[in-house]
Order: C-alpha cells, then structure tokens, then sequence
C-alpha cells in the first residue's frame, strides 16, 4: 500500500466479526449507502457494517480501492500517460480475476454489493448468474443454485405445460 | 466462468445461495435474463414463480408479447371506425387501452395508429384547428408517456410512415416517412410512368437530433402498399414493396437492400409478410398455394433465405376447418418463439399455430368489423403486436 497523501480523509469501517478497516473516504463513498451516511454526517467515528463479515468487507474494499476514479488501486496516480482506453482494458482484467471465487462468495458479495449499493460490483457479481440463467436448462440452473424442487409435483406439470415452448 | 467449471465444494455448497438473498436483489437478477429465460425460472421453484408473476415486480421483468392493436370499421354503427386491443393470453388482465385517452384531446380526437415497435405505437394526429394538417405523435400506452414529432411538409399526403425504436440499443427512436412523387410535389408529366407512387424522397426523424433528414431515393424505384407490414431489425426497417421485394433501409437513410423473396405469390395480391422474430427477418407467404411456409433470411449480402418451416393448408386447418385455407393470413410471428399468428375466416378468428410442435389454437373471434375494407388499405387491416415497455423513458433529445 502506498503511503497516503496528507489531508486525505480516512473512515473507519467496522465489521461485525470485530475487525476494523480505515479507508479513504473517497473509497468508502463508492458505496452509495455509505455516501449516504457521511452526507448526512451519520459517520463521525466508525461505521458499523452489519451483516457483511470481514472476509467479503475486505474483498468489497478491495473493490473499491481499484475502482475510486483518478486514482490506481495500487497507489500509483493515474498519470495523464495513461490512455483511458487502457485503463477500462486494465479494469476489465483485473475484474475477470476478482470474480473468481468460489459460488458462496459470489452471493455473499452480490448480498453485500446489494446493500452498499455498489452498482458496478452488483453487475460483476450478479453477471455469472445471469449468465448461467440465461444459458442453461432448467435442471442445470436448479443443480447450479443447488434449489430445492418444492413443488408438488401437480403443480410442477401444471407450471411445466404453461411454460413448455421455453425449455425448447 | 463457464458453468461446467463450477467446482462443487462438498458441504459448503449443498445448500442454494439463492435462499438467502432477499427478494429485491433476485428479483433484479433474474429481471436481467432474456424474456424466454424467465419462463424457464418460472419453473424453478414457487419462490421464484411468485416473484416473476408478483405484480410489483411484473413491470421489471422481460416483455413479450401481449396482444394486438388493431381497428374494425362497420358503417352502420357509431363510430363506424373503432380501435380494439386483444389480449393473447386466457386472462383478462391486463388489457392496454386502446383509446389512448391519456393524450391531450386536440391529439386524440382524430387519430390513426400507423405503427407499433417494441413497446411504442407511432400515431398520426389530425388537427381540429385544420383538418389538413397533422402532428406525428409518438406514445407508450404501457407508462402513457409520449412526444409530439413534428410533421413535414408532405405529411398530410404521405401515407406510410412507420416506426423505428429498439429498447436494447437506445431509448431514441427514428420515424420514417416515405414521400412518393406526388406528395413531393412533382408534376404529373415528370413522374415514372412504369412505376405508379413511385417513393421519391425518404424522410428520417431522430428525436436525438430532433429534426428531420431528406434522402433522396435513388436506387431502384419502388412503391409501397400504405398497409405494408413493417419489421424494424437490428437498426433496420423492412418493408414489402408492390413489386414482391423487401426494400430495407438503416436508420440513417444511408444504406439500402432490396432483397426479393424467396416465393412469388401466383397472382399479384400484395405480400404483406414480413416479420421480425427472434432478432431475424422471416417472410411468410399466406397468398399462394395450397401450403404455408415460413422463411428466415440467413445474409443480407448473399440475400439467401431458408425455408424454416412448411405446412399444408389441409393439415394446418384440418378437415373441419379446411375452409378457413381461401381466406386467412398471416398477421405476426411471436418475437422469440416458433409461433405463427393467424386471422381467418369471415369471422376473423384470431388463432396461433406452433411450428414445433404443428399445432393450431383458437384464441379469439375478432368478428367480422375487423378486416372489412378499410379505405385504402384493402382487406388487410393492419395488426400491431404490442410488448409493453416499463423499464426505458422516452427520450426527449433536444
């Protein structure tokens, strides 16, 4: 990490599993809701994010840090050298890499995404199984989500029949 | 990362990440899946059939289509001209408005659909003030948003005039207006005497722009039926000439096709049938022969269509019904299914016949107003699909 410019405002984010995260404020307001918070001076101290444990917390931070604007997530500035071409390409890869996770993660990020309101991680995370939706049968997409088939199974045909032309 | 690649970790895994996610944000998600997708989901489990068919969230989800716009006309009853909407499904909800009363009066007291696409209806609104003169309006009768686009000079002479709008590309949308040579203005002596209506000039309007462009049409000559069916494709809007060719032409008035079809019709009746499904250009021919078949153009450069799907009159109608096979057509293809929609007989009976697995319901008798001759426009009355749009505003872009 590279060492912080002066003046820069740090905000503390607290996870529920106790860990403590210090962020750059403009990092921290990539999240809508934390924006949020701050405009309305919610955020004095430390800001406690529930249900997010500090695990997909440090990975959404992560996140952040690599796609706050004028900034590069490794500390180094953007220089004007920089093409904004490039660094859409750049962005792109380094996406493809953070989304390999495992499926539990994935939906704990989408969950986590969802709450902080961030949209660009919401589509990253959510884009696999839109993905999968799209593409697959019926039985893949249940034994991708591994759901449970509640329905009776009269009411499985009934819903079946009406949908019959879909699953051609 | 491809599906098949997914590592199942034991224990973990077993249990569906899905449970825990909260309605709003797997409804989104699943909002974001193509419309035949979504049937699929449907089938998944009740949760997930609630959340598609919950009214809150029907608006979000992908659109297909619900049913027809289209006008009747008997002279014995008032108004003789009436519009209707008919739904597809058995259900009675919901119906759209065909009246489109949310505009202001002084547009829609005397008003004709000239097209439908992909969630919008483009309107011709004669003036009360003058009855010559006209204001195109553009409306979603789904959110009853719309915008007035100016007429030109020609309008109140130019009889086809047709919509461009695709949701997924932009929420802008182009009106074609084509100008034969008479509307142009264009002495009778210097007009083509082989080819009657000739289109002279084709104007474009971009509400991005919020203005009008001319383009001189000149390429092959052409006239257009005012009736012909439109199909608006990949920025692309088809149309069947009187001459048996398909001209299509980009929304820059830039580029132009003339594609003929793959079947000529045994008498000159006009070809009416070309219809966008499933992001192709398919042609169907309902006025020749003793069959109906269904084509789907493969290249533009080559022209090349291939025969999708044939069936004989006898064994789409069947014995009882055999004698709808002299009197019926082809009114649209269901944009992402194998599903032909049908008008027949004297009584107009709407019906729907599924290529996969070849077979013909009824779903509505339309009555005998719809489709009698409607000045100018022949026995084809004009039927607007309609796949309602909730989730794009109208752009205003000026």
């Amino acid at each position: 990490m590279a060492t912080r410019e002066a003046g820069k405002k740090m905000i503390m984010l607290k996870s529920p599993d106790g860990m403590e995260f210090e962020v750059e404020e403009a990092v921290a307001m990539e999240s809508q809701t934390i924006r949020k918070m701050i405009e309305d001076d919610c955020a004095d101290t430390a800001i406690l994010i529930p249900n997010i444990n500090s695990k997909i917390l440090s990975r959404v931070i992560e996140y952040c840090n690599k796609h706050v604007p004028t900034t590069g997530a490794t500390g180094a500035a953007a220089s004007d050298t920089v093409a904004p071409a490039a660094l859409a390409e750049d962005l792109k890869i380094w996406d493809a890499e953070f989304i390999k996770v495992n499926r539990a993660t994935r939906f704990d990020l989408i969950q986590a995404a969802s709450y902080l309101n961030i949209k660009g991680l919401l589509d990253l995370t959510s884009q696999t199984t839109i993905d999968t939706i799209s593409d697959n049968s019926l039985e893949e997409i249940r034994s991708f989500l591994s759901t449970k088939n509640d329905y009776l199974p009269e009411e499985e045909q009934t819903i079946r029949r009406e949908n019959q032309w879909a699953f051609q | 990362m491809a599906p098949g690649s997914q590592k199942k970790e034991k224990g973990v895994e077993e249990v569906d990440p899905t449970a825990r996610l909260t309605d709003d944000i797997l409804v989104d998600i699943i909002s974001r899946v193509p419309y035949k997708s979504t049937c699929c989901c449907k089938c998944v489990s009740p949760r997930w059939r609630d959340l598609i068919s919950h009214r809150d969230h029907r608006e979000k989800m992908p659109q297909s289509i619900l049913g027809f716009f289209y006008q009747g006309y008997n002279k014995f009853r008032f108004p003789k001209k009436a519009r209707y909407f008919t739904n597809l499904s058995r259900q009675r909800y919901p119906l759209v408005d065909p009246s489109l009363s949310f505009l202001p009066n002084h547009h829609s007291h005397s008003l004709d659909i000239l097209d439908g696409c992909n969630g919008l209806l483009l309107c011709r609104c004669w003036k009360a003030t003058d009855p010559k003169t006209l204001d195109y309006v553009v409306c979603n009768p789904d959110t009853e948003e719309w915008l007035v686009v100016p007429a030109t000079e020609s309008s109140s002479k130019v009889s086809v005039a047709r919509l461009g709008f695709d949701p997924a590309v932009s929420s802008h949308f182009h009106v074609f207006e084509f100008i034969d040579e008479e509307a142009w203005g264009i002495d009778e002596d210097e007009r083509n005497d082989y080819c009657f209506g000739r289109i002279e000039t084709l104007a474009i309007y971009s509400s991005k722009d919020g203005a009008w462009k001319y383009q001189t049409v000149e390429c092959d000559p052409f006239v257009l039926p005012r009736n012909s069916v439109s199909a608006f494709l990949n920025g692309i809007l088809h149309l069947a000439d009187f001459h048996n060719f398909i001209v299509a032409v980009d929304v820059e008035g830039d580029n132009w096709w003339y594609i003929g079809i793959p079947k000529l019709p045994y008498n000159d009746a006009d070809i009416n049938d070309v219809f966008p499904s499933q992001g192709q250009l398919y042609f169907a021919n309902s006025t020749t022969g003793s069959e109906l078949s269904v084509w789907v153009l493969e290249d533009y450069v080559t022209r090349k269509w291939t025969l999708k799907h044939s069936v004989s009159l006898l064994q789409l109608f069947g014995t009882e019904y055999y004698s709808y096979a002299d009197d019926y057509r082809v009114i649209s293809i269901h944009p992402e299914h194998n599903l032909i929609f049908i008008v027949a007989g004297d009584k107009k009976i709407l019906m729907s016949y599924d290529m996969d697995s070849m077979q013909l319901c009824f779903i509505r008798q339309l009555g005998s107003d719809c489709g009698v001759k409607l000045l100018g426009y022949g026995d084809n009355t004009p039927f607007y699909p309609h796949v309602p749009l909730f989730s794009l505003s109208l752009a205003d872009g000026h």
